[in-house]
């Protein structure tokens, strides 16, 4: 059997940053001021995520993953300690990192490919080329027909499709994915997962991706990062070792779900 | 198209009948007719004012009067909501002010507008202005204001510039807000017009029926109805055009 | 600021330079024809003019007004909103009717009622009623008429008979709507009171106070009316939005 829990927390040398590392974090806290109250969501959180590795975070609702995600995207800064991607340290979002929220955030205003297109805005890429762009990465996402459909005219599955096009138009070295798939009904849930597969082995990425959904991180991880609550702490870290394309009624794959889904049935005692 | 016309046709049913009671009722005199003209008295008299292109000459001394205004206090108010929304320390100085002497009814101002300023043309205009200045100014600040976090998160998440940001994010989720201002603004120009008009003018729809009224012609006052309601009527549906190529995305649901 | 000395909230830094431009305007008495009154001078007529009770009698003939004005309107737009907005074939007969008269300003309404009723108490009343009818009527019609389907298959799953369907039903699921009505309706009632009270002087009443002040010159007794409007109208509104909040506790 492949299963292999690894209870060892990586180390971390903050001064040295190994080559192929694609994200440090690096003893990362983050506070929040709760009725002037402080709050801690994470505490001394430290983890190397090597280049186009695929790791998912899960942990109970209020660990802090999402948190830990806005960090890296440069949306949200530590109170203490620092995220570097790809050798240089996060001071604000950037393009070098693609972000899907859990509500997929397409402008109502904007049709499908100017949603996409408006990633490359801040490169100063001239329109028509933008909309180029657009039109190629919609139909990586399969949503060719749907270009000029406004997002209130999409169903919840083909907005998320056209957020992911959007995070993937700049060909980001991250794809950051928080609880992408969350607000999605089973079936297209199933779907999306299948397709992010075909897109992370067609364009291969460092990604990152948050979820409360166990399957689902076993489904996708190279490596699952679980996370306490209170104040969000890594608890482990388990290596996926199972063969892609990963078979969900495998045994080696159902065993893992089991000793993962073990993690959280620990906690409540 | 048939079932259209047959809807059309019942709401016709109540004015048709109305004004032809209205009618045989004034004709057999059942009333005083003095005060009760006949419908065709009244359209015989907008065709009469037609003719003599006095009808004209005051609507279009009104509708200047309301678009000098409305321009006025609407930008002034669309330049507030904009500045006050998108600047904090802008809007801690200004909008408590603000929404304190949005609380008076602009028409109580017209006193105080005809001592400071007289019964001239800079009255009117400046009673228009302020009518225009404040809905046009609430719903730009609310707007600006009430913009979802999340849109701009996203303009962040995409590197633009705060510049970007607002022009690409903020000024259009903030659009269909503004534009119901405008729509407001307008309205409540036109109504403050009428009131200018009524107390003191020489010209306008406003005075035409103060004239009407004071030679007791009600024919010409009932003119005045017909026409600030067209009016009304014709601007409301003007800007909720507008309103609606700029809104398109919201109602697509 | 920690400098100033003095802590000033920078939401009063812009009533203070207004009022501190009006007094010095006021004492440098550079008059277009009319006095600027200082601020002491209008603070002062306020006294006097609260101690007198004519300000009592004046804000009193107003209030009294917009109320049975208001109560007028409003029960006849609930009334009338409530039969166009159950009933399709009443919504055809009477809506483009309705929605014709709505166009016509209120002020365009002034001369009318001044002739019908002269410049007594029926015509100030038919005004304010009429301010008060229009947006009631409207939002109770679209309120009650956009009761989604599935409360009114509610209904009849319980077998409520039309009248209980609409007590249970309908009414409640529209009262949100129809509070907006009426929040709109009291506002625009105290408009029209004042715009009644200014253009047809009879009577005490704030607007009549402000159009008297402008008749002595007395730019004091104006600003006085011009507060006392702003106030109560201000005050009818939060009184309206407490009556709202009691009524909808449920939406929270």
């Amino acid at each position: 059997m492949n299963v292999r829990i690894d209870d060892r927390l990586l180390k971390n040398d903050s001064e040295v940053r190994r080559v192929g590392v694609a994200i440090s974090v690096d003893h990362v806290s983050r506070a929040f001021d709760i009725n002037g109250r402080p709050l801690a969501v994470l505490h001394d959180i430290s983890l190397d995520i090597t280049a186009g590795e695929f790791v998912v975070i899960v942990g109970a609702s209020g660990c802090g993953k999402s948190t830990l995600l806005r960090l890296i995207a440069g949306l949200d800064m530590p109170n203490a300690g620092a995220v570097f991607v790809g050798g240089s340290k996060v001071v604000g979002p950037g393009l070098d990192r693609g972000i899907v929220f859990q509500d997929h955030r397409l402008l109502p205003w904007l049709t499908a490919e100017e949603n996409v297109a408006a990633a490359l805005i801040a490169r100063g890429v001239p329109k028509a080329e933008r909309l180029d762009v657009a039109r190629r990465y919609l139909a990586l996402v399969g949503l060719t027909g749907f270009e000029t459909a406004y997002p209130s005219q999409l169903s919840g599955g083909m907005a998320q499709r056209a957020a992911i096009g959007r995070a993937l138009a700049n060909d980001p070295d991250v794809l950051l994915l928080d609880e992408p798939l969350g607000a999605l009904d089973a079936l297209t849930r199933l779907k999306l997962q299948n397709e992010i597969v075909r897109l992370s082995a067609k364009n291969p990425k460092t990604i990152v991706l948050v979820t409360h959904d166990i399957e689902e991180a076993v489904f996708f991880a190279d490596r699952i990062v679980v996370m306490d609550a209170k104040p969000g702490r890594i608890r482990r870290i388990i290596p996926v070792d199972l063969p892609r394309p990963r078979d969900r009624s495998s045994p080696g794959f159902v065993a893992l779900r089991s000793a993962v889904l073990d993690e959280f049935i620990d906690e409540t005692h | 198209m048939a079932r259209a016309l047959s809807i059309v046709g019942i709401g016709a049913l109540l004015p048709v009948v109305g004004l032809s009671f209205w009618e045989i009722a004034a004709r057999a005199q059942w009333t005083q007719s003095q005060i009760l003209v006949p419908p065709s008295a009244v359209f015989a008299t907008i065709v009469e004012f037609w003719q003599s292109g006095e009808l004209l000459s005051d609507i279009v001394a009104s509708t200047c009067r309301v678009l000098i205004g409305f321009l006025l206090g609407g930008s002034l108010g669309f330049v507030f909501g904009i500045t006050a929304g998108l600047d904090r320390r802008v809007e801690a100085i200004f909008a408590p002010t603000f929404h304190v002497l949005r609380q008076i009814p602009v028409i109580a101002w017209l006193p105080l507008l005809v001592l400071l300023a007289g019964f001239g043309e800079g009255f009117k205009i400046l009673t228009i202005s302020i009518a225009a200045f404040f809905p046009i100014g609430l719903n730009t600040l609310d707007g600006v204001k009430n913009v979802s976090s999340k849109y701009i998160e996203v303009g962040r998440a995409l590197c633009f510039s705060r510049r970007q940001i607002i022009a690409r994010i903020i000024w259009p989720a903030a659009l269909p807000a503004i534009m119901n201002g405008a729509r407001l603004s307008l309205s409540r120009s036109w109504m403050l017009v009428v009131a200018a008009e009524l107390v003191a003018s020489t010209t306008g729809i406003g005075h035409r029926m103060d004239w009407g009224r004071q030679l007791f012609q009600i024919d010409v006052v009932f003119m005045g109805v017909l026409v600030t309601g067209c009016m009304g009527l014709l601007i409301d549906v003007a800007v909720r055009g507008l309103a609606r190529r700029a809104s398109r995305w919201t109602e697509q649901a | 600021m920690q400098s100033k000395g003095i802590y000033l909230p920078r939401g009063l830094l812009l009533p203070v330079a207004i009022l501190l431009a009006w007094e010095v305007a006021a004492h440098a008495g550079r008059s277009g024809g009319v006095l600027i009154a200082p601020l002491e001078q209008i603070a002062s007529t306020a006294f006097t003019l609260a101690a007198g009770g004519t300000m009592a009698v004046d804000v009193a003939a107003t209030i009294a007004r917009v109320m049975s004005g208001f109560v007028l309107g409003a029960v006849a737009g609930l009334l009338f909103g409530s039969v166009i907005g159950t009933s399709r074939a009443a919504d055809w007969l009477a809506s483009p009717t309705f929605n014709a008269v709505r166009q016509v300003p209120l002020t365009g309404w002034i001369p009318v009622a001044a002739l019908l009723f002269g410049i007594g108490e029926g015509a100030k009343l038919s005004l304010i009623a009429l301010a008060a009818f229009c947006p009631v009527a409207l939002n109770t019609a679209e309120g009650l008429a956009g009761v989604s389907q599935s409360y009114r298959e509610l209904g009849r799953s319980l077998n409520f008979s039309g009248v209980t369907s609409w007590w249970r039903i309908l009414l409640p699921a529209a009262t949100p709507q129809i509070f907006t009505g009426l929040k709109h309706g009291i506002a625009f009632a105290w408009i029209a009171a004042i715009a009644a009270e200014l253009l047809l002087t009879s009577g005490p009443g704030l607007g009549s106070m402000i159009e008297g002040g402008t008749a002595l010159f007395r730019l004091d007794i104006v600003m006085v009316g011009v507060c006392l409007i702003g106030a109560f109208g201000y005050a009818m509104a939060v009184a309206m939005e407490r009556v709202e909040a009691r009524f909808l506790r449920w939406r929270n």
